[in-house]
């Protein structure tokens, strides 16, 4: 029953913690059935700073269907210094992407089928592709790209293996989101 | 090693061991030749469970629960028993651990009807990119300027982190004031903050674009240098070197010349050679000994080395990775060059034994769907194991406890499959053997149908549990007391049905020896034999893979009953089930017959533990 009460669900199926905190939720998208526990963080404030007059971009951090925020995790959208003006960029994840415990994740794209262990640090403006896994404690630099098949891990992250061809089944989350 | 448990699933080309080469010839493995070979009655007596017992006879198999069916096996099939008896998969021969792999890295031949792992597959590259800048490399570039990037992609040769260019003058004023940023330029690691200016001399870029160029004329090296004039010297030789020499006759005497002119030329190089031709090559020769004679140590250089290490410190030199991935070995880190990012390929997969192609990637670089995939998780029904005892310790089990478990066989076939699992009833292997039973062995395993399916069925009830096709009074033989009902399957879904697996483990003393065989391991070999009914093979007309399952699918879409046969098959797996831990008082050496306290038939939820959300994936979530 504690389990029950704990999640706020969303029309498209999205499970919320209720001790998760969720700041500048106009500017998140949620694709659907996507699950965020306890004490996850979500900067959805940071976005895009535009000169006056006008609009802003409105999207800070688009997360995919079937995702899951394990707790802990904070997703922050990544900054920089651009001509300089200090702003802050969109941040995007796939579908059946999945944040371990303590990660912290500025990535500025994550694709589909991405798994990212435990008290991970994804760098700045790093692009992820589809199937891919992070293994627990990886730290990936800055600016990085990690291609499709790839088992990452290390510190800063290499890619020391190649997934199998299988990798999108053994990454996806459906059976997840059915268990909570 | 992975964590526990874990399945792991032998493929075939383990049976190719020289000993068991006759033996294993016999064995049914390929469906195409089994059905052929008898038609089988409905209930299968023989198919069962004669490796058990028949495993270790004398002391090793004291409860023979399954002599009677081993009679009947005796009689039916010959081949079977024979190859059974010598041919338990041992999981801790030295050669098991090549040819076992978890199902997901297995590939599956449709014309050999086997199962194929990484080591049995032949690979053949689709595209070469960067995987850094994903980029495709084409082949020709590839063969013209090597396996690294050649446009801006630069690693850390401190910490392989990838390098970004910066302005050498990064202040505020400058990027607020200028639209582009102005030169000179670093290359600069956004995880250790090493650039390219603490090199000595320091290194700096006028432009923030075309660094491979810049770079190979700001640092040239040697080999670099030589293999250009090397290669350039081939060109010349081959004349029009965009030439397909390999295919023409006369560019093939040409080059076999070339190659032969050099040999013959070793005896007597240095001396004059007749011809204008002839001296080019005499040249190149000299030019040749000098790359490859042994390097010279001078002993001023190696002082100097060593003095600067001893001022600088051991901080200051290269560690071994370091310098060895650089292709001029640098001692100290002020020494070092961005080195470039290597190509990654994607690569498509053959079945070595018919060619046939097993995985064929899509070629664009960025795309991860593939245009043939025969995956095993597609064919075979794959394993997973679950505690049935929250309390049960993976890593500390309990000599002389009965720990059960949930084995659970999932069906991703379109058809519905009857399954046998046996195992040897003590672990083979090992002084120190635990006691394995399966309580249901025999059972079937529904078809793999569409999810609306079995949103249907849901408002149905559930197909009776099946009735044990082995009689019970074996497990009698076996357990005395043992609750018959046991002998069923514990839980039957849509595509997958669980039996109960009780494991035995004995008290392993922690010696040395026992320490060095790693006996506290305990992993567990389950032959599996799969039967079913399917359509009359297509002949082959299906042109490359893929296709096969949805054809199967249309197939038992229309019910087309005419025209099926009997395929069967089988395989071992290795279940790594935990660790030995130490004995624990109270607990003594018995039968381990105690009736099982979960009602039989009554399905259980899976123990959900905190700890399980974060294990991603849906395997391990299944085997929780």
């Amino acid at each position: 029953m504690a389990q029950k009460s704990e999640y706020i669900q969303t029309e498209t199926g999205n499970k919320v913690s209720r001790k998760s905190l969720i700041i500048g939720s106009q500017n998140i998208i949620l694709g659907g059935k996507t699950i965020i526990q306890a004490e996850c963080c979500i900067r959805g404030d940071l976005r895009r700073l535009v000169p006056q007059g006008q609009s802003a971009a409105a999207v800070a951090i688009a997360v995919g269907r079937y995702c899951f925020l394990s707790r802990g995790s904070l997703l922050r959208p990544p900054s920089k210094i651009y001509r300089g003006q200090f702003s802050y960029y969109p941040m995007k994840l796939g579908d059946h992407v999945f944040v371990g415990e303590g990660s912290v994740i500025e990535a500025a794209v994550i694709g589909s089928y991405v798994s990212i262990g435990k008290n991970c640090v994804i760098g700045k403006f790093t692009i992820i592709k589809d199937c891919v896994r992070v293994e627990d404690g990886t730290v990936i630099a800055p600016n990085s790209v990690i291609p499709s098949f790839s088992l990452v891990e290390g510190h800063p992250g290499q890619v020391t293996e190649e997934l199998p061809e299988t990798a999108a089944e053994i990454l996806e989350l459906k059976e997840l989101y059915k268990g909570v | 090693m992975s964590s526990f448990p874990y399945i792991h699933i032998s493929c075939p080309c383990n049976e190719d061991r020289p000993q068991l080469m006759a033996v294993d010839s016999a064995r049914p493995l390929s469906p195409t030749k089994s059905p052929t070979k008898r038609d089988f009655p409905a209930p299968i007596p023989s198919s069962a469970p004669q490796t058990p017992s028949k495993r270790r006879g004398g002391p090793m198999a004291p409860s023979a629960s399954f002599e009677s069916t081993d009679t009947i096996a005796d009689i039916e099939d010959d081949n079977d028993t024979e190859e059974d008896e010598e041919n338990n998969f041992d999981p801790r021969d030295q050669r098991a651990a090549f040819s076992l792999f978890p199902i997901e890295n297995l590939l599956y031949c449709e014309d050999c009807h086997q199962i194929r792992c990484p080591r049995c597959v032949q690979d053949e590259i689709v595209c070469w990119y960067c995987p850094s800048c994903l980029f495709e490399v084409p082949s020709s570039t590839v063969k013209s300027d090597g396996n690294r990037c050649t446009r801006n992609c630069y690693l850390c040769p401190i910490c392989t982190a990838l390098l970004v260019v910066i302005p050498v003058n990064h202040t505020s004023s400058s990027t607020l004031a200028t639209e582009q940023p102005v030169g000179p330029f670093n290359l600069f690691c956004s995880h250790c903050h090493w650039t390219t200016s603490d090199l000595i001399p320091p290194l700096q870029l006028e432009k923030p674009t075309s660094i491979s160029a810049q770079l190979a004329k700001l640092t040239p090296s040697a080999q670099d240098a030589e293999f250009t004039r090397l290669k350039q010297h081939y060109a010349q030789q081959l004349g029009n070197a965009q030439e397909d020499f390999t295919n023409s006759p006369a560019a093939l005497t040409r080059l076999m010349g070339l190659y032969t002119g050099i040999g013959s030329g070793g005896g007597s190089h240095g001396s004059g050679m007749g011809g204008v031709g002839r001296k080019g090559r005499g040249v190149k020769k000299l030019e040749m000994k000098e790359i490859d004679r042994l390097r010279e140590v001078i002993e001023e250089k190696e002082l100097d080395t060593i003095e600067r290490m001893a001022t600088l410190g051991l901080d200051a030199t290269a560690n071994t990775k370091q310098r060895l991935s650089q292709p001029h070995e640098p001692r100290f880190l002020t020494e070092m060059r961005p080195t470039a990012v290597l190509l990654r390929t994607k690569r498509s997969k053959r079945c070595r034994a018919c060619r046939h192609i097993l995985v064929k990637p899509e070629s664009k670089v960025q795309t991860t769907r593939f245009r043939i995939r025969l995956v095993a998780l597609n064919y075979i029904p794959s394993l997973t194991i679950k505690r049935l005892e929250p309390t049960i310790q993976l890593t500390n089990l309990t000599p002389h406890k009965t720990h059960r478990f949930l084995l659970t066989v999932t069906n991703p076939l379109f058809d519905p499959i009857s399954v046998s699992l046996l195992t040897p009833r003590y672990t083979p292997g090992t002084e120190y053997a635990s006691r394995i039973t399966i309580l249901c062995p025999e059972f079937e395993v529904g078809a793999n149908t569409d999810v609306w399916d079995d949103a249907l069925m849901s408002t149905k009830p559930p197909p009776p549990p099946v009735v044990p096709t082995t009689p019970s009074s074996s497990f009698t033989g076996a357990g005395g007391t043992k609750d018959p009902r046991m002998s069923t399957v514990y839980e039957q879904k849509r595509n997958y049905t669980s039996v109960v697996i009780e494991v035995v483990p004995p008290e392993i003393p922690d010696t040395r020896e026992t320490r060095i065989r790693d006996e506290r391991l305990l992993e567990v070999p389950i032959f599996v034999r799969v039967e079913f009914e399917a359509e009359v093979d297509r002949d082959d007309e299906e042109g490359g893979g893929g296709g096969g399952s949805a054809a199967a699918k249309a197939a038992a879409a229309a019910g087309n009953p005419l025209g099926r046969e009997k395929v069967e098959y089988s395989y071992w797996c290795v279940v790594g089930i935990g660790r030995v831990g130490d004995p624990v008082e109270g607990v003594v050496a018995s039968e381990p017959n105690t009736p099982v306290r979960t009602p039989v038939g009554t399905p259980v939820k899976a123990p959900r533990t905190p700890g399980m959300s974060k294990t991603p994936l849906r395997q391990r979530l299944a085997r929780e």
